[in-house]
C-alpha cells in the first residue's frame, strides 16, 4: 500500500515511490539521496511533527510540509 | 609577498570536517567548527606551505550538490565554476559514503583535477565499516587520502597528496551513466561542437548534462548560440521521451546507480550496531520529552555558569576595586577620576563578568560540538510548522545565544528568501552573551535566590517573543509557505574538555578584545558625560550624562525607569555591556554589591524585572545593526529591524509593569 511518509511509524523500513512536488523539491531530494526506488527506515516519528528517517547512511529530519508529499510502500 | 604557485579548493557535503582540515593545514587559522551543518557560510582562505611551494586553501560551505539552492551552497559552486581551482580536495565522510559520493560524481562530471579525503575514518570503523580504498580509488579514477582531522591523523600524508595533485593533475575518468543517458549527452556533445565559441571554453560533457538539467546559468551559457533552438527543441523533447522521465530525476538515479555499484564492490557494511547515537537520539528527539528536555538543558547551563563563575566574579571584582583605590590618590584630580571612576569603575566593573560570560560559551560549545544543536532545529520543528515558520531557523537562533552577529550570517543556510529574512529579523531577540552581565547583576540584586532561574526566563523570554514576532511577520508583510525542511542531523560526539575549552577561549578572547577597545572608549565617553561639566558631582543629575538621562526619563516613567538606568540604555546602544558600564560610573561605586544596594533603592523588583525585559529586547548594539544592513542589503528592513526592536521592548516591559502592579 502507498502511503505518504509522514504516516510511517518507528522502526518502518520503506520504498520511496513517488515525490509529488515540483522539480525543485525532487531535485533537492534527490541530492541528499532520497530518490524513487530508495529504502529509507524511520528511526523517530513525531506525530504531525518531522519524521527522522535513515537513508544512505545519513540520518536526515524530514520537516512536516516535505514528508506528506513523499510517498512509499511498506 | 610571494604569489602561491596552487589554488586549492576544500569541498564536500556540510559537516564532514572541510574545516577541521582547513584549521591544520593552514598555519594560525581559526575557522568556527562545531558539529551541525552550515557553519562555514562564506568561502575563506589561507595559506600554507609544502616543500617550500606556497599553496592557497580555500575552505568552501558545504554542499550538497552543485546546484544551489541556499545562499552559502551557490558560493561553492561559483567558486569552483568560476574561479577553477588547480585542485579540488572532496571531503567525504566515510561513515556516510553512500549520499557524500554523489556530489563526488558531480564533481567527476566536470573534469576538474580531483582529490577525494574519506575522512572520519573512526566513525566509519565504529560502524562496522571496511573500505577498501584502493579499490575505490581506482574505480573512481581519483586518488584518496584517509583522514580523521579531528585526531590530526593523515594530515601529513594530506599535504603531500595535495602537492603531488597539484602539480601533476589527473583528469581521467570512467563514469558510465548507462547506454540511454550517454548516448543523448555524446549526441548533444557533437551538436555543441559546432559551436566553436562553446566548444572553445567549457567541458562538453558536463555542459551538455547541466544543459538537461536545465541549469540556468548553463541555459545562459546556450542562449545566444546559433545551436540553441535545434538543442532545446529537438534534443531536449527526444530526451524526455527516450528517457519517460525528467532528465534530471533520470540523471540523479543514474548517478546513485552509478555510487551502488562501486560500492558494492568497495565497502563492506558490519552488522548495524545500536550506537550511541540512536539511544541519545531516542530521549532527546521524543515528541513527549524533546521539547521540556531542551529547556531543562538551557536551564542547566545558566545554573554551571552562575556557580561556576561566582568564586572568580568576586576575585576580578576585589582586584579592580584594589585598583580603584590606588588610582584615587593619584595628586592629578582628572587623571584619578578618570581611571578611579571611569576606567576601573565603569570597565572594571564589566570585566567582573569575564566569567560568567567564559563559562557560558563553554557550556554552549558543548551542547555544539556534541551535535545536539541540529537536534533543536528538529524537536522545533512540528511547532514553528504549524506557525508557518522554518525549523533550520532554531539554529541561528540559538546561535544568537552567543553572539548575535555569526548567527544573523548563519541565516544565509536557511532556505527560501523570506524564511531567511525572518530568522534574520528574529535573532535579535535571542539573548547574547553581552545581556548576560545585565541580568547578572540585576537579577543578583533583587532576585538572589532565583537568579539562575531569572536569567533562564529571560532567554525563555527572547524565544517567544522571537517566534511571535516571526509568526507576525509570516501573517503580515512576509506572508507564504515555509522552504521545505530538509536537515542532517549528525552523528552524536563526545565533546572534548579541550575542544570546549578552545571554542570558550576563543569566543571569550574575542568578548576581551571588545573590551580592550569598544567597551574602553565607551568607559572614557560615559565617564567624560559624567564629570562635564567639570566641577560638578561626578555622575549626578547637574553632569551631561545626568541632563541626557533627565530629558529621557519622562518617556520612560511609565515604566518605572530611573535616569540613571535611561541614560545607560542610551549608551547601551553601541553595546549591551555599557549597561552595567554606564551604572558603574554613574553610581561612582566599584563592585557589584554597592551598585546593587544602589538599584534597590532606585526603582522597584518589578520595574527591575522590566528592564531585564528591555535590555533582553531592544537593539542588541550597533554591530548587529551594521550585519542586518549586510545581510538584508536593504535601509528599510534595517530600520524596520531598529524600531520594531525599540517598540516590542518597550510594550513588552509595559506590560511587566502593569501586570506587576496589579499583582504585588
Amino acid at each position: 500500500m502507498i502511503t505518504p511518509l509522514c504516516t510511517l511509524t518507528y522502526g518502518t523500513q520503506a520504498k520511496i515511490k513517488k515525490i509529488n512536488g515540483g522539480l525543485k523539491l525532487i531535485k533537492r531530494l534527490n541530492e541528499m539521496g532520497l530518490t524513487i526506488g530508495t529504502t529509507i527506515k524511520v528511526v523517530s516519528d513525531s506525530c504531525g511533527g518531522p519524521v527522522l528517517i535513515e537513508v544512505r547512511d545519513s540520518r536526515l529530519a524530514i520537516g512536516r510540509g516535505v514528508s506528506t508529499k513523499i510517498y512509499v510502500e511498506e | 609577498m610571494r604569489q602561491p604557485s596552487y589554488t586549492i579548493a576544500l569541498i564536500g557535503n556540510p559537516n564532514v570536517g572541510k574545516s577541521v582540515i582547513f584549521n591544520n593545514l593552514v598555519p594560525g587559522a581559526r575557522q568556527h567548527v562545531g558539529n551541525w551543518p552550515g557553519k562555514t557560510v562564506e568561502k575563506k582562505e589561507g595559506t600554507f606551505t609544502h616543500y617550500n611551494t606556497l599553496l592557497k586553501l580555500v575552505d568552501l560551505p558545504g554542499t550538497y550538490s552543485l546546484t544551489a539552492a541556499a545562499e552559502d551552497e551557490m558560493v561553492s559552486r561559483n567558486y569552483i565554476i568560476q574561479e577553477k581551482p588547480d585542485l579540488v580536495v572532496d571531503v567525504i565522510d566515510a561513515s556516510n559514503l553512500e549520499r557524500n559520493l554523489y556530489l563526488t560524481t558531480l564533481l567527476l562530471e566536470l573534469d576538474i583535477n580531483l582529490l577525494l579525503v574519506l575522512n572520519m575514518t573512526d566513525i566509519a570503523e565504529e560502524k562496522g565499516y571496511k573500505i577498501n580504498v584502493k579499490a575505490l580509488s581506482e574505480k573512481l579514477g581519483v586518488p584518496i587520502i584517509t583522514t580523521i582531522a579531528t585526531k590530526g591523523k593523515g594530515l601529513v600524508e594530506l599535504k603531500e597528496a595535495i602537492l603531488k595533485a597539484a602539480q601533476s593533475p589527473t583528469k581521467k575518468r570512467n563514469l558510465n551513466y548507462g547506454k540511454k543517458i550517454e548516448s543523448i549527452i555524446a549526441s548533444i556533445v557533437e551538436l555543441l561542437k559546432k559551436d566553436p565559441e562553446i566548444a572553445k571554453n567549457y567541458p562538453l560533457r558536463w555542459l551538455s548534462i547541466k544543459a538537461l538539467e536545465k541549469d540556468e546559468q548553463v541555459l545562459d551559457i546556450i542562449r545566444d548560440s546559433p545551436i540553441r533552438a535545434e538543442l532545446m527543441e529537438g534534443y531536449f523533447m527526444n530526451a524526455n521521451k527516450v528517457l519517460g522521465e525528467d532528465p534530471d530525476i533520470a540523471l540523479a538515479d543514474a548517478r546513485y546507480e552509478q555510487i551502488n555499484k562501486i560500492i558494492e564492490q568497495t565497502l563492506v557494511r558490519g552488522k548495524r550496531k545500536w550506537t550511541f547515537t540512536d539511544i541519545l537520539d531516542k530521549v532527546f528527539l521524543n515528541k513527549y520529552i524533546g521539547i521540556p528536555a531542551f529547556f531543562a538543558l538551557l536551564w542547566a547551563v545558566f545554573q554551571f555558569t552562575f556557580e561556576a563563575s561566582a568564586p572568580f566574579m568576586s576575585l576580578i571584582e576585589m582586584f579592580f576595586a584594589y585598583l580603584s583605590g590606588l588610582a584615587a590618590q593619584i595628586p592629578n584630580e582628572i587623571v584619578a577620576s578618570l581611571l578611579a571612576d571611569g576606567i576601573f569603575s565603569g570597565l572594571g566593573f564589566i570585566l567582573t563578568f569575564t566569567a560568567p560570560i567564559f563559562f557560558l560559551f563553554f557550556a554552549l560549545s558543548i551542547l555544539e560540538d556534541s551535535g545536539y544543536l541540529a537536534r533543536v532545529a528538529f524537536v522545533f520543528d512540528k511547532l514553528m510548522f504549524k506557525l508557518g515558520l522554518h525549523g533550520r531557523s532554531f539554529i541561528p537562533m540559538l546561535l544568537g545565544f552567543g553572539c548575535n552577529i555569526p548567527a544573523i550570517m548563519a541565516a544565509r543556510s536557511v532556505e527560501g528568501k523570506k524564511d531567511r529574512l525572518i530568522t534574520i529579523l528574529t535573532v535579535p531577540f535571542m539573548s547574547c552573551a553581552a545581556r548576560l552581565p545585565v541580568y547578572v547583576l540585576i537579577a543578583g540584586a533583587f532576585f538572589p535566590a532565583n537568579a539562575a532561574a531569572a536569567v533562564w526566563a529571560m532567554y525563555i523570554i527572547g524565544i517567544f517573543v522571537g517566534i511571535l514576532f516571526a509568526l507576525l511577520l509570516r501573517k503580515t508583510i512576509l506572508k507564504g509557505e515555509p522552504a521545505p525542511f530538509i536537515i542532517e542531523l549528525p552523528t552524536y560526539k563526545m565533546p572534548t574538555i579541550k575542544g570546549s575549552v578552545i571554542h570558550m577561549w576563543e569566543r571569550g578572547v574575542s568578548f576581551l578584545k571588545k573590551a580592550g577597545t569598544y567597551l574602553l572608549v565607551g568607559a572614557v565617553i560615559i565617564w567624560l558625560f559624567s564629570v562635564l561639566p567639570w566641577g560638578v558631582e561626578p555622575g549626578s543629575g547637574e553632569s551631561l550624562i545626568g541632563l541626557l538621562g533627565q530629558t529621557l526619563q519622562p518617556l520612560f516613567a511609565p515604566l518605572g525607569f530611573s535616569w540613571q538606568i535611561v541614560s545607560s540604555l542610551v549608551f547601551a546602544f553601541l553595546a549591551k555591556e555599557l549597561v552595567v558600564e554606564s551604572l558603574g560610573v554613574i553610581y561612582g561605586v566599584a563592585g557589584e554589591a554597592s551598585i546593587q544596594a544602589a538599584l534597590i533603592a532606585s526603582i522597584t523588583p518589578v520595574s527591575a524585572f522590566a528592564l531585564m525585559v528591555f535590555t533582553l529586547l531592544y537593539v542588541p548594539c550597533l554591530a548587529t545593526v551594521g550585519v542586518i544592513k549586510k545581510e538584508t542589503g536593504s535601509w528599510k528592513w534595517t530600520l524596520f529591524a531598529v524600531v520594531s526592536e525599540i517598540a516590542i521592548a518597550y510594550i513588552a516591559a509595559l506590560l511587566i509593569v502593569t501586570i506587576g502592579g496589579l499583582l504585588v
